[in-house]
């Protein structure tokens, strides 16, 4: 039960992760369409941390179940 | 032996057969995904670094001379598939713009009643005088062309945004 719980609370979390890229990848895309280009480095960067931390969260799973 | 319920006798459903993805298959796709995100973000930043400002040739607008006050054209530029309009203001001023709505690129058209720039594809309203979107669903500005009245006639020398 305990792991079920936990599965579906990586699943939440990594959900809102890609959720906050999709976000990101329309900010960057508007912004290079608009010709304002000096902050997407900073979108590219969040959105690879967003990344990792859906990579942490998987892993930290796999160690958890074992 | 218990009846089998109507709808499973109408649509049987061989579950065995059935390939299921696991929460944790799921949760490993959608590590992909966040993964093919970042990726794309990364990619569209790069394609900003690689932008180099373009010095554009000053282009003559063939009958800006002769266009009464309160009235527009149409001409190319930057390119031949580029569409922009020239508005004679009644004040004297020319100001021109791409024609190209920053919606989903409808061409735009002078409205002389009401003084705007205006899409007639989802009714959005630009400012003539700054290109901004007054009303409706664009969600930037009109690109401004940069212009030089050099004795009468008009050159385009340049395109912003």
């Amino acid at each position: 039960m305990g792991r079920v719980a936990l599965v579906q609370a990586q699943l939440l979390v990594v959900m809102m992760i890609v959720v906050l890229q999709l976000w990101l990848l329309t900010v960057a895309l508007e912004e290079l369409l608009a010709g304002q280009t000096e902050g997407l480095v900073l979108v590219a960067v969040t959105s690879g941390l967003g990344f990792l931390v859906a990579m942490l969260v998987l892993w930290a799973g796999r160690a958890g179940a074992g | 032996m218990a009846r089998m319920p109507y709808h499973e006798q109408d649509f049987p459903y061989q579950r065995t057969l059935d390939t299921l993805v696991t929460r944790r298959q799921y949760l490993q796709l959608l590590t992909l995904t966040s993964l093919g995100l970042a990726l794309g973000t990364l990619g569209v930043a790069l394609g900003s670094l690689r932008r180099k400002p373009v010095d554009l040739p000053p282009r003559l607008i063939a009958g800006a001379d002769r266009l009464p006050p309160g009235q527009s054209l149409t001409f190319r530029y930057p390119s031949s598939d580029d569409t922009a309009i020239l508005i004679h203001l009644r004040e004297g001023e020319y100001v021109a713009y791409s024609q190209r709505c920053t919606h989903l690129s409808c061409a735009v058209f002078w409205e002389p009643r009401q003084g705007v720039l205006a899409c007639p594809c989802h009714e959005g309203y630009f400012d003539v005088h700054t290109g901004l979107v007054i009303a409706g669903p664009p969600p930037r500005p009109l690109p401004k062309i940069d212009l030089r009245n050099d004795g009468g006639a008009v050159y385009a020398v340049g395109i912003r945004g």
